[in-house]
């Protein structure tokens, strides 16, 4: 069962031990790895099944990460995610990933957006965008690019807990609620 | 005895005995040793005339009518008056029987009007009573039929709107998705930049 104070326990003291070493690109590395294993959960049935199966040792478990991670991750990934198996708290990678990506962008007073568009953006149109959020949080921005043809045309931008609907499905879902307001109000 | 006598205003009976006494002893005496003269002549006339005789019968009257009174006269008039007090006393108590009956009677009417008046005064306190909960119950059924009714139109015109209300949304879907294909099919490269730029232009971010 998913935890989610749990995983930013892990997430956390990870994080603090990835700053704390000498290496200064150990965050970045750490946090890499982790996306490589999400990655992987998400993209292998297999061995998603394998490693969340409770049938399954937990010291198969651990052979499995070790024959497949210890030449490609840090020791300091490994250990952890090693921990995790040995804790039972393996399903909890992925939200591990989300909350040390949370932890580094907070470190480096960074803000995580996702820019939606219905075709794929110029990198002048992002330039753009990324531009506007910068200068109107104070903030460096990280973003995530996505592309939805359901938006129709334009783009929305979403980060913390705001969504900037500059898309024209939000346009029609906002007249939509509009008439329907109007509608209802009437009867 | 004596005090009858005394009533009366008559001689005491004893007086008279002894004076009846005296006479009789002395008729007897009279008849044994006087013969007068008148006596022969009237016995030869046919005319037996004994005056001794007579004066003794006399006071052996007067004798008797004390004693006859004594013993007879009193007794009966005693037994008369008592008699006579006795029906008295019946006439008393019946007519006193008979007040009380009339007192009674009285009362009994004054109850009987008394009850006869009270019924009526309930019968028509139960009358109004009657009337007042008619009128109530038919002013609680004039006023639940008119609210049926009023319900009746709110429900209709609740219905008429929710269907117009239907209308109207099916109208904004049909009207949004027939816009949001046509969109679809006119969007290109070019506008979509212009949507982007307008959209960096003038979105406000929240900082």
């Amino acid at each position: 069962m998913h935890d989610v104070r749990v995983a930013k326990r892990y997430a956390r003291a990870l994080f603090e031990t990835a700053l704390d070493a000498k290496d200064d690109k150990m965050v970045a590395a750490v946090e890499d790895d982790l996306g490589g294993i999400v990655a992987l959960f998400a993209n292998n049935r297999q061995f998603r099944d394998r490693m969340l199966s409770p049938q399954v040792s937990r010291d198969d478990k651990l052979g499995l990460v070790n024959r497949l991670f210890s030449d490609r991750t840090t020791a300091l990934t490994l250990q952890a995610l090693r921990l995790m198996i040995e804790k039972n708290r393996e399903d909890e990678v992925e939200w591990v990933h989300r909350e040390f990506a949370r932890l580094r962008r907070e470190h480096e007073n960074k803000i995580f957006v996702v820019v939606t568009s219905s075709e794929a953006l110029t990198s002048d149109q992002q330039n753009a965008v990324i531009n506007k959020l910068e200068s109107a949080t104070g903030k460096n921005v990280e973003a995530e690019y996505k592309i939805d043809p359901q938006l129709i045309g334009g783009v929305r931008v979403a980060y913390d807990n705001y969504v900037l609907d500059g898309s024209l499905r939000g346009d029609l879902r906002r007249l939509r609620e509009h008439l329907m307001h109007d509608i209802l109000k009437q009867s | 005895m004596s005090n009858q006598e005394k009533k009366s205003g008559g001689v005491p009976g004893i007086v008279l005995v002894v004076i009846g006494a005296i006479i009789m002893v002395a008729g007897m005496y009279f008849a044994v040793n006087v013969h007068p003269a008148f006596q022969e002549t009237l016995a030869k006339q046919g005319i037996p005339l004994d005056l001794g005789r007579t004066i003794a019968t006399i006071g052996v009257f007067i004798i008797l009518f004390p004693v006859i009174r004594s013993f007879f006269l009193v007794p009966l008039g005693e037994a008369i008056g008592n008699r006579t007090t006795e029906l008295e006393k019946t006439f008393s108590d019946a007519e006193d029987l008979r007040s009380e009956m009339k007192s009674m009677q009285a009362s009994y009417e004054k109850r009987i009007a008394e009850t006869e008046a009270d019924a009526r005064e309930k019968i028509q306190a139960q009358i109004k009573e009657a009337q007042a909960l008619r009128q109530r119950l038919e002013a609680e059924a004039v006023g639940r039929a008119d609210e049926l009714l009023k319900r009746a139109h709110d429900e209709i015109a609740s219905e008429r709107n929710k269907v117009i209300t239907e209308l109207r949304l099916e109208v904004v879907n049909l009207t949004l998705g027939a816009t949001e294909k046509l969109l679809g099919e006119n969007m290109d490269t070019d506008k979509n930049r212009r949507l982007v730029n307008d959209f960096v232009n003038k979105v406000e971010v929240p900082s």
